[in-house]
């Protein structure tokens, strides 16, 4: 992802405006986890806009991507030190990570993408502090988007809200300077 | 949402289906223009001569009540079917009938007697040719239809007319039937004579009268024989008076005894039996009386027939019973023949029968009339629409003109928004079935939490 990408000035009002929800209901550090019914609901840019947000609001923040089509950019080291986390058996890892940094940062954003398929990212909704549900705006209402509300009704997560997303924020993803929010490290692959 | 936006939604959504269309939109749109858009137009005209000048307006009609074939139905004939197949054949082209009939085009204004005929085609050399073609096909057909109407309406009318003679046949056949089996029923028209014999009508009312002249007759010699007996019985006693006194030995006994009994009273008046002789004198008028009561009965004894006037009297009586009683067997006779005569009258359901086949008869003949009298004007007619009712090409086609904005511009127009139309349409109703993320209210249906923000 090119850096010079930036959003406009009504998104990023818009996102600031929801960082003051997602604050208003989380007590800090917390984990807010990013999440989407398809591809297209885009929890990518909704993820790194709320940490530029929470970065612009003098946040110590943390960005953890565990959506594939991040996964699929990090191989072209737009982001470093992102990898691909395997779920399952790495479920006592990620615990350990995030227990990790809530002592690192003041709140920690993590894309789980596509939650239906993502284990991981479901386990990530279940011990997270709140949940952000991406909805691409304006598209057909599609089975997973009933299968994912039924998903986090059962696991039990707090869901904070729904943001809306368009093509505008596909085509300009919010920007994420360096140094002011962490990119996360990788998660070690132990097999 | 507005309409619009809606509908801009629904394209966007259903772009697919939206593209589906119109593809097909567009090439029917192609096929029309390639092949059925007919470049140019020849104009051919035909002119109705001999119109009746009245005949301006649908309401004219022959004398035969048929209508004839006026220029507005004229153009009518350009499109008709045998036109069109000798057009087609004439042509020789392979076109089904309906596209024919799509690059003609004939129509007469009203009022007008001129007909253009027109004909659309590919070429020029096409055009030019099927107008004129067309208009030849047009003329003679238009010659043929003008007889066959009144061929076909004569025909009918004279199978209409061979009906009607059966049926006259078929009732005169029954009345002569009747006449056969019925002679005293009149099968004729009242008042008519039939073969010379007179009607049992006439029969009957000539024996009622001579039946009451004959009873008037029988009236009167019972009253004739009344009277002469009223006469005789008056006439009796004053015959038998008549008669003893034209008895000369009673009338002198009697006035014997009228003498010596008025002396008797006048001594006896005297108040004295005195008188001498007395005595005597009463026996002899006791005598005396009692010779005249006989000589009374001797002279009665013979009778009132001996008196002229009371035989003559009885002669009379005698003559008015016997008049009395032949007028009264002739009344009795005349009385029996009435009887019979009406007694064959009187079988109600044979002369009813015989009047309701005279009056049928009388139907069907008229009806005869009426037909035979329509089929002479229908022939008029026909004599009148071969000879002046004809048609005539007044120019024929030389050029044609070239069809700028022709029929099949006209009809891929109408599909181009035909198919702009369906596939709006079919965008927003396939759009409708589904349920979209759109609203707060859908959104929070769906996940059941609150919309926070859009960064749409």
């Amino acid at each position: 992802m090119n850096a010079s990408s930036v959003m406009s000035t009504a998104q990023m009002n818009e996102l600031a405006t929801i960082w003051a929800i997602v604050q208003s209901r989380k007590a800090f550090p917390s984990v807010v986890v990013i999440t989407g019914a398809t591809p297209s609901d885009d929890t990518e840019s909704i993820a790194r806009g709320l940490a530029t947000a929470a970065q612009s609001d003098g946040q110590r923040a943390g960005y953890l991507c565990l959506s594939a089509s991040a996964r699929s950019k990090t191989s072209s080291g737009t982001y470093a030190s992102l990898s691909v986390i395997p779920s399952g058996s790495l479920r006592e890892s990620f615990d350990v990570a995030i227990s990790s940094w809530r002592s690192m940062y003041d709140i920690v954003i993590i894309d789980a993408g596509t939650s239906g398929v993502e284990t991981l990212g479901l386990h990530a909704m279940r011990v997270g502090d709140g949940v952000v549900i991406a909805a691409y705006e304006d598209r057909k209402v599609v089975s997973a988007d009933r299968r994912l509300a039924r998903v986090l009704r059962e696991i039990g997560a707090s869901v904070i809200g729904v943001v809306m997303t368009g093509s505008a924020v596909a085509t300009k993803p919010a920007a994420i300077t360096e140094g002011r929010v962490a990119l996360l490290p990788a998660v070690q692959t132990t097999k | 949402m507005s309409l619009f936006t809606r509908v801009v939604d629904a394209v966007r959504h259903q772009w697919l289906v939206v593209m589906c269309v119109l593809l097909v939109g567009m090439a029917a749109t192609v096929f029309v223009l390639l092949g059925t858009h007919p470049k140019y137009t020849a104009t051919t005209t035909v002119l109705m001569v001999a119109e009746p000048p009245e005949s301006g307006n649908a309401s004219y009609t022959t004398s035969s009540g048929t209508k004839p074939l006026l220029s507005v139905d004229l153009a009518s004939l350009a499109t008709a079917t045998t036109v069109l197949l000798r057009f087609r054949q004439d042509m020789g082209l392979s076109d089904s009938l309906e596209t024919l009939q799509q690059r003609i085009h004939a129509r007469v204004s009203i009022d007008s007697s001129i007909l253009p005929v027109q004909y659309s085609a590919n070429s020029q050399e096409l055009a030019i040719k099927g107008s004129n073609v067309l208009s030849d096909e047009v003329v003679r057909f238009y010659r043929e239809t003008a007889t066959t109407r009144f061929d076909s309406l004569i025909a009918d009318f004279n199978s209409q007319l061979a009906k009607r003679r059966a049926e006259l046949t078929g009732f005169d056949g029954k009345l002569a039937v009747a006449a056969k089996t019925y002679p005293y029923i009149d099968v004729a028209a009242p008042g008519t004579v039939v073969n010379g014999t007179e009607s049992v009508y006439q029969r009957l009312i000539a024996l009622q009268i001579e039946r009451d002249a004959l009873r008037a007759t029988v009236n009167a010699d019972a009253a004739a024989a009344q009277s002469t007996s009223r006469l005789i019985t008056n006439a009796g006693p004053l015959a038998e008076r008549d008669v003893v006194n034209s008895d000369s030995a009673y009338l002198s006994v009697r006035d014997q005894y009228a003498k010596d009994f008025a002396q008797l009273k006048k001594l006896s008046s005297f108040g004295s039996n005195r008188y001498p002789g007395l005595d005597e004198l009463r026996a002899t008028v006791a005598r005396e009386a009692a010779i005249v009561s006989a000589a009374r009965q001797h002279a009665a004894s013979a009778g009132p027939v001996s008196n002229a006037t009371y035989v003559a009297a009885l002669d009379a009586q005698a003559n008015a019973n016997t008049t009395l009683a032949s007028d009264t067997a002739k009344l009795r006779s005349q009385n029996e023949e009435l009887s019979r005569l009406q007694a064959q009258i009187g079988q109600g359901r044979i002369s009813t029968d015989v009047g309701r086949i005279r009056r049928d008869r009388d139907s069907a003949e008229t009806a005869y009339a009426t037909i035979a009298d329509r089929l002479a004007k229908t022939i008029a007619d026909r004599a009148e629409a071969a000879s002046t009712g004809s048609v005539v090409i007044l120019d024929r086609a030389r050029f044609a003109t070239k069809n700028m904005f022709a029929g099949g511009i006209i009809i891929a127009t109408g599909i181009v928004f035909f198919t702009l139309w369906l596939a709006l349409t079919l965008a927003v109703m396939i759009d409708g079935t589904y349920e979209w993320l759109r609203d707060p209210q859908t959104v929070e249906s769906i996940y059941g939490t609150k919309l926070i923000g859009s960064i749409a």
